[in-house]
C-alpha cells in the first residue's frame, strides 16, 4: 500500500475551483512517466467528506491540494493539524476537520499533513481557468514535483518554510 | 397569501438575518422581521446564489450531459447523472433497457441513497441529536460526535464509504463516472466486484438498524419536543411503482394531501409540465413549485424521505417496511408531519437502500454483458428520479445536430422551498421569545432547514469561507446588533440590543 496520500478536490464547472484537481492530474501524469506513481495514493473528489478520514489510515505523510480565493499568489504551502475548534460548515469539510475526525474516531494522531492551496481568481460557473490561475497552476506544479521527489515530513517542513507564504 | 411570508408593512419592524445558514449545502440566508413586542411579521429563507446551470448545458451534445450534470452537486452527482440519462434514454428512443443495465443503474442509485443519507444522518443530524440541540456550538458537529461517540462516528463513515464504493464499481470512478449512458450502461460488473460488495452488508444493515433505534428513542424520550418542532401540515409528493410500493428509481408520481388522501393517485412524470407550475417570488432566486389545479397557496407540497414513506403503500423490503410502520405509529392513524421525523424517515430509507443492494447483488442479471439498447430518435426527453432529498426532474430538448436546445431542472430542494419556509416560520414562532438574538434561536432555525437536507448549490470551497452572520436591522436599515460566528467556530458580538 502506498504510504503517502495525495488528495485534491474541486468542481470543474466552477472555473478556478478545479485548480487542485487539475494539479493532481498533472502530477499524476508526471509521476507515471517518472515511474513514481505507485509510491502515492491518488484521491480526487468534489469535496472533502467524513470518509476521507479513512484514507489516512496507514499513511506516513499526506498532502491536501485545493484552490483558494484569498490565498496569496501563486500558492501557499503549510503543515496542518487536527482542528481543535470544530468547524461549522456545509456538507463539505476542511482538511483540518478530516484530520480531527480521524484522530477521534481511530483514537490516534494522523500522520504529518500539509495543504497546498493554489490561488484562484474566478469561481463562477464556467469551464477553464482564468489567465492568472493558469500561471499559478504552473508555479504550483513545479513546487509539487519537488515535494513528490522527496516525500518526507522533514523535507516538506523545510519547503514549507521556503514557500511563497 | 402565506402567513408570515409578507409583512403588511416594514415600518417599525426589526430585521434579523442569518447569513449563511450553516451545515447545509451551499448558501442560504434567513431573515426575520419583528415588531416592538417581538412578534414575527415575516420569515423567509432566501437563496442567495443564482446557479445558471441550465444555460451552461444548452448547446452541448446530448450524450455529454449525463456526465456534465454531475458537477451540479457534490453530494448527489449520481442522482443528476441518472435523471439526465433517463431523459436521454427517451431522446434516443430507448424505451426498455436490458435487465442488466436496469439493475446496474438501480445498484448505482441505491448506493447513492445510502451514502447521501449516511452523510446527512451521521455528519449533519447526529450532532444535534446526540449532543443536544442547545449544546455548545463549537462541539455540536461531527468532530464533537467523534470525540464523544467514536463508534457511531466510525459507523457513519463506513456506511457512507460503502455507498461510495458501490458508485465506484458501477460508475467506474467515484466522481465524473460514466457508468450510465443514454440507452443503458457502459460497464459490466465482475463477479469479483460483486463478491467484494457483498462482504460487509450484514454488518452495515445492523449498524443502520441501530441508527433507527437511536432516533426512535429520541422521539419516545421527548415526544413533546420532537413531535412539535417545526410542525406544519402540507401535501406530500413521492414516486411509487405500479403496485404502490416505494420506488426511488422509476415509477409514477403520487400526491397526497395533509390528511393522507390522494390528490393524484398517480401521474406519469412525463406529464409534469401539465401538473406542476413554478412561481417566482421577488425575494428569492429559488422558484416555488405547486400543483396547478390547486393554485400556489394550496398546491405546494413537500418531497423527500418523510413524504415518500407516506405517499407509498409500502416499502418493498421487510426490515425497512417494519421500521416504516413503527415510525408511522406515532401519527395515530394520521400522517406524520413533524419536521424532525425527516431524520427518522431518512435512516429508514438508508436501511431500505441496503436491503435493495443485498437483493441486487444476489441477482444473476447483474453480471450480464448485454448493456445497451437503441430506438427511434426523439426531440424531447424527461427523466425523473427520487434523489436522496426528493423528486428530481430533468427535462431536455435536443435538435437534429444533437445539441441541447432546452434544459429545465427542478431539483428536490426547489420542491421543498415552501416547506422549508413554512418550517422556519413555525420554529421562529415557537422559539423566539426574547429580543436578543440568541445562538439557540439560530440553531433551532438551522435545525429546521437541515432536516430537509437542502442542497442549495455546490459552493466553491475556498479555505476560510463560510462564516455565519446575524444582523438585527431596523426598518430604516440601521444595524442594531451583530452576532458573527467566524470560520473557526468562534462567536463575536459587536453590540448587544437589549
Amino acid at each position: 500500500m502506498a504510504e503517502v496520500l495525495l488528495t485534491a478536490w474541486g468542481n470543474t464547472s466552477r472555473g478556478d475551483d478545479a485548480l487542485g484537481t487539475s494539479l493532481l492530474q498533472h502530477l499524476n501524469t508526471w509521476a507515471l512517466s517518472s515511474g513514481m506513481a505507485e509510491r502515492f495514493e491518488w484521491v480526487e473528489d468534489f469535496q472533502l467528506q467524513i470518509d476521507h478520514a479513512l484514507n489516512l489510515e496507514g499513511k506516513t505523510l499526506a498532502l491536501y491540494i485545493d484552490a483558494g480565493q484569498n490565498t496569496p499568489a501563486p500558492f501557499s504551502f503549510s503543515p496542518i493539524s487536527p482542528f481543535k475548534q470544530p468547524w461549522h460548515t456545509t456538507h463539505a469539510m476542511p482538511p483540518e476537520s478530516v484530520l480531527a475526525v480521524f484522530e477521534h474516531t481511530f483514537q490516534k494522531p494522523p500522520c504529518p499533513c500539509f495543504v497546498l492551496c493554489v490561488k484562484g481568481e474566478d469561481f463562477g460557473i464556467r469551464e477553464g481557468f482564468s489567465v492568472a490561475a493558469q500561471n499559478h497552476l504552473g508555479s504550483a506544479l513545479i513546487f509539487a514535483q519537488k515535494l513528490l521527489k522527496n516525500p518526507t515530513p522533514e523535507a516538506w517542513r523545510a519547503l514549507a518554510n521556503l514557500s511563497p507564504l | 397569501m402565506f402567513e408570515l411570508e409578507n409583512a403588511k408593512t416594514t415600518q417599525g419592524l426589526r430585521r434579523i438575518a442569518i447569513d449563511p445558514v450553516s451545515r447545509v449545502e451551499g448558501h442560504g440566508k434567513v431573515t426575520l422581521l419583528l415588531d416592538e413586542q417581538n412578534r414575527i411579521h415575516q420569515a423567509r429563507l432566501h437563496i442567495v446564489e443564482f446557479r445558471g446551470f441550465e444555460v451552461f448545458i444548452k448547446g452541448r451534445p446530448y450524450w455529454e450531459v449525463p456526465v456534465t450534470v454531475q458537477r451540479l452537486c457534490g453530494i448527489c452527482p449520481i442522482s443528476h447523472h441518472l435523471a439526465a440519462c433517463k431523459a436521454m434514454d427517451a431522446i434516443i428512443g430507448a424505451k426498455q433497457l436490458t435487465p442488466t443495465a436496469e439493475k446496474l443503474r438501480h445498484l448505482m442509485h441505491y448506493g447513492q441513497i445510502v451514502q447521501s443519507h449516511a452523510l446527512h444522518f451521521y455528519h449533519l443530524a447526529s450532532p444535534d441529536l446526540l449532543l443536544g440541540f442547545d449544546s455548545e456550538a463549537a462541539q455540536r458537529n461531527i468532530v464533537g460526535v467523534a470525540m464523544k461517540y467514536p463508534d457511531i462516528a466510525k459507523q457513519g463513515i463506513l456506511i457512507r464509504k460503502y455507498g461510495q464504493e458501490i458508485i465506484h464499481h458501477v460508475a467506474g470512478k467515484r466522481i465524473h463516472g460514466t457508468g450510465a449512458i443514454p440507452g443503458g450502461v457502459n460497464k459490466a460488473l465482475t463477479a469479483a466486484e460483486r463478491d467484494e460488495l457483498k462482504k460487509d452488508l450484514p454488518q452495515l444493515i445492523e449498524w443502520v438498524q441501530g441508527g433507527i433505534e437511536l432516533v426512535q428513542r429520541f422521539f419516545e424520550t421527548n415526544p413533546s419536543f420532537f413531535d412539535s418542532f417545526g410542525l406544519f401540515e402540507s401535501n406530500m409528493m413521492g414516486m411509487v411503482r405500479e403496485d404502490g410500493a416505494l420506488d426511488l428509481y422509476h415509477g409514477d408520481l403520487r400526491v397526497k394531501d395533509a390528511k393522507g388522501k390522494p390528490i393524484f393517485d398517480r401521474f406519469n412524470y412525463e406529464t409534469y409540465p401539465q401538473v406542476l407550475r413554478e412561481e417566482v417570488r421577488p425575494w428569492s432566486y429559488m422558484k416555488f413549485p405547486y400543483i396547478e389545479k390547486l393554485g400556489s397557496e394550496n398546491g405546494w407540497y413537500k418531497v423527500g424521505p418523510l413524504a415518500r414513506l407516506q405517499t407509498c403503500d409500502f416499502i418493498p423490503s421487510p426490515l425497512a417496511e417494519a421500521a416504516r410502520k413503527n415510525m408511522l405509529a406515532i401519527g395515530n392513524g394520521q400522517p406524520v408531519h413533524s419536521t424532525l421525523s425527516y431524520h427518522w424517515a431518512r435512516i429508514i430509507e438508508a436501511l431500505h437502500g441496503l436491503e435493495v443492494i443485498q437483493s441486487l447483488l444476489d441477482d444473476p442479471d447483474l453480471l450480464g454483458t448485454d448493456l445497451t439498447v437503441k430506438g427511434e430518435r426523439q426531440e424531447e426527453g424527461i427523466g425523473v428520479i427520487e434523489a436522496p432529498r426528493g423528486v428530481l426532474i430533468h427535462h431536455y430538448k435536443v435538435n437534429e445536430d444533437d445539441q441541447v436546445t432546452m434544459c429545465n431542472l427542478i431539483v428536490s430542494t426547489t420542491h421543498n422551498n415552501q416547506a422549508m419556509n413554512t418550517a422556519i416560520r413555525s420554529v421562529a414562532t415557537q422559539h423566539l421569545d426574547r429580543r436578543v438574538i440568541s445562538e439557540g434561536l439560530l440553531n433551532h432555525i438551522e435545525c429546521a432547514i437541515r432536516a430537509y437536507d437542502p442542497c442549495l448549490s455546490c459552493a466553491t470551497h475556498a479555505l476560510g469561507e463560510m462564516p455565519l452572520q446575524v444582523e438585527l436591522i431596523d426598518a430604516e436599515g440601521q444595524r442594531l446588533s451583530l452576532l458573527c460566528r467566524d470560520s473557526n467556530g468562534q462567536f463575536h458580538t459587536s453590540d448587544v440590543y437589549g
